[in-house]
């Protein structure tokens, strides 16, 4: 058996010529790339043992795979008996005959792989992690398991110097703490996941960059631009004014403007896995008020509403509220 | 489907038959099917360490079991319901067979195990996206046992083992389809009891109504031999199959007493057993009551009486059988 990460073509290998890092002589950027990447998932993971990588699109093999230039995914690869071949492939494996036997591949790991520049704004996990996962979500709704999808998500920092905007750090240290995997191609130290402490109090105290200014010491209320958390009675609210302040009228129909609503679900959803883990009640009625007055007033071929319904549900399950 | 559950009936009420139909919708490789029994041990369950010499060199290899097996599966795809049956439990030492494993049954709101162990073979199986050796069931990790409590031979289960299933009884009743009604077709031949030595004067009744109010004598404190409920017998413990079920109701006589030959058999060498030695026994019982006739002294009476002349006594034929002949119909 051997294990294989896949990268997206439309995306890779070409990205690499972008690499700034100095490389090696003798060696081209894209084999010092693919051997960086290979490091860091192989050390983080020390049981993986992924041998290559390779570049396609994954739609071809893996159609239920929720495609972007920045997803991936790590297979592994076996031989199969001719036999089992309708088997796997209703598993969602991808067989093919490589002309002396049947060859089985099974997705093992998701994958979000960054840029390798920091972009102004979080946009990578706004504009690819965050849909793409509310969709896997939507897929996955009706599954026995309580997790977004049937595999695991590991972000792979590939950005060459180290990350500094605050709002994308602690991005990443909430999808770490509500149970995604995190690695860091270059080392940089942009984000120590060893420092994302098991408490909601500590981890507000050190990712949020406005934990000062909206923490009531007297009230123990830290009230954010998304959510506000009760510390004594251990409770995290969802707050819709931010939300509702973002509403605009288009051709007579609601919508979000820009990508707000994305940036709403990226401060809520994490958050509330990571507070629902280490007990607290998740108050997410005011949400629900809010879809619930305005969906039939975006077009019904709105693909963020359908989101936000798909939100709803998966904290329907996830706190067992329905 | 978030399933920790255990089965329990007497023997014949179609245990493995309700795993069977509950889980047919789901495919084969999502099933892992053991028969526990006295000589099966942790190794067998969860693995062991082998000796392999396919690279030309003798090293040790951990061999998954059944259970570690599974639970690749349930690790492979986390959306998909995983299913390990273990028939028969109580047949084998389940603190044995559980060893560590046990700590994880206690299964928390998401139905995750709430406490990890530590196993470093396992975990490198089951999971290589895992960053440490803790192993844990996930959600879509069931397990369905069957047992008989108190078969012979059976090993005790500790409280802490069995609090942590679900438990379920099936009954002994016949079995009905999804509107409640009695399939009473099913396993349910006609039967025919001696109560003289004339053929004619036979009792003639059916396997559903024969076993009841067979059932019913075994249990019942006042009046029959007032044993626990796990020595009744259930529908499937006698197979008749569907042809001689069809044929004991033949109108054609050659059709009807071949297939009346093979149910006495059956009822002679499987039933009569039982009843002779697991449920009548040697003991007295407190009101006095027999199954048998007190002319019957010896299995080997009771099998060359059986069919010819009356072995059943006249306590359960007066008060249990006759009166419930008719209870179920073909």
């Amino acid at each position: 058996m051997k294990r294989i990460l896949i990268l997206n073509s439309d995306g890779f290998p070409d990205r690499y010529s972008q690499l700034t890092t100095p490389v090696p002589t003798g060696i081209t950027k894209q084999a010092y790339a693919e051997k960086k990447i290979l490091k860091a998932l192989n050390t983080y993971y020390s049981k993986i043992s992924v041998s290559e990588i390779e570049y396609l699109n994954m739609q071809t093999q893996f159609s239920q795979v929720q495609n972007s230039v920045n997803s991936g995914v790590v297979i592994e690869e076996f031989e199969i008996k001719p036999s089992q071949s309708t088997m796997y492939t209703r598993n969602g494996c991808y067989v093919y005959n490589n002309g002396t036997s049947f060859i089985c591949r099974r997705i093992i790991l998701y994958i979000y792989i960054t840029d390798l520049v920091e972009g102004a704004r979080d946009s990578f996990i706004s504009q690819t992690v965050f849909p793409t996962l509310l969709d896997y979500a939507k897929l996955y709704l009706n599954s026995p398991s309580y997790c977004i999808a049937d595999h695991k998500f590991c972000i792979i920092n590939f950005t060459e110097r180290a990350i500094t905007a605050p709002i994308i750090l602690k991005n990443f240290a909430t999808l770490y703490a509500a149970g995604m995997d995190y690695i860091e191609v270059f080392d940089n130290s942009a984000f120590n996941y060893h420092s994302v402490k098991k408490d909601l109090f500590d981890f507000h105290e050190k990712f949020s960059s406005d934990f000062q200014t909206n923490y009531n010491q007297t009230t123990k209320i830290y009230d954010g631009k998304c959510y506000s958390i009760n510390f004594n009675d251990r409770c995290l609210t969802w707050k819709t004014d931010y939300l509702s302040s973002k509403l605009t009228r288009i051709g007579g129909k609601l919508d979000f403007s820009g990508s707000s609503e994305k940036f709403y679900w990226i401060d809520t959803l994490p958050v509330s896995i990571f507070a629902y883990n280490l007990g607290y009640k998740i108050d997410y009625s005011n949400f629900v008020n809010f879809y619930n007055t305005n969906k039939l007033l975006f077009k019904s071929t709105s693909g963020k509403i359908v989101r936000c319904e798909t939100l709803i549900k998966y904290m329907d399950k996830y706190t067992k509220e329905n | 489907m978030h399933e920790q559950l255990i089965l329990f009936g007497a023997p014949g009420t179609g245990k493995s038959y309700e795993v069977k139909q509950r889980l047919s919708t789901y495919g084969d490789e999502k099933k892992f099917r053991i028969t526990i029994h006295p000589e099966y041990s942790y190794t067998d369950f969860v693995g062991q360490l082998l000796p392999d010499n396919s690279t030309g060199t003798t090293l040790f290899k951990f061999v998954p079991g059944p259970f570690t097996l599974a639970l690749k599966e349930a690790y492979s795809d986390r959306a998909k319901d995983v299913f390990l049956i273990l028939e028969e439990l109580s047949r084998g030492n389940v603190s044995a067979i559980f060893g560590d494993i046990f700590q994880l049954l206690d299964r928390d709101e998401h139905f995750i195990s709430r406490f990890p162990i530590r196993n470093n073979d396992i975990s490198i199986i089951v999971d290589p996206t895992s960053t440490s050796d803790e192993i844990v069931l996930p959600s879509n990790f069931n397990i369905i046992c069957t047992v008989n409590m108190n078969d012979q031979n059976v090993f005790p289960m500790d409280t802490a083992f069995k609090r942590r299933f679900e438990w379920e009884y099936v009954s002994t009743l016949p079995a009905v389809d999804a509107a409640g009604n009695v399939r009473s077709t099913l396993n349910n031949p006609k039967i025919t009891v001696a109560v003289n030595n004339t053929r004619s004067s036979d009792l003639v009744t059916n396997w559903h109504s024969f076993y009841t109010a067979m059932n019913d004598f075994i249990t019942d404190k006042a009046n029959g031999l007032g044993k626990k409920e796990d020595r009744q017998v259930g529908q499937f413990f006698l197979d008749f199959g569907d042809a001689v079920t069809i044929d004991s109701y033949s109108t054609t006589q050659l059709t009807a007493d071949a297939a009346k030959k093979h149910i006495d058999s059956k009822l002679r060498n499987k039933l009569l057993i039982y009843l002779w030695q697991d449920v009548e026994g040697y003991g007295i019982t407190r009101n006095g009551k027999k199954l048998f006739d007190v002319s019957i002294n010896s299995y080997g009476d009771l099998y060359s009486k059986f069919g010819n002349e009356k072995v059943f006594s006249d306590d359960f034929l007066n008060d249990f059988l006759i009166p419930n002949l008719n209870r179920y119909t073909y």
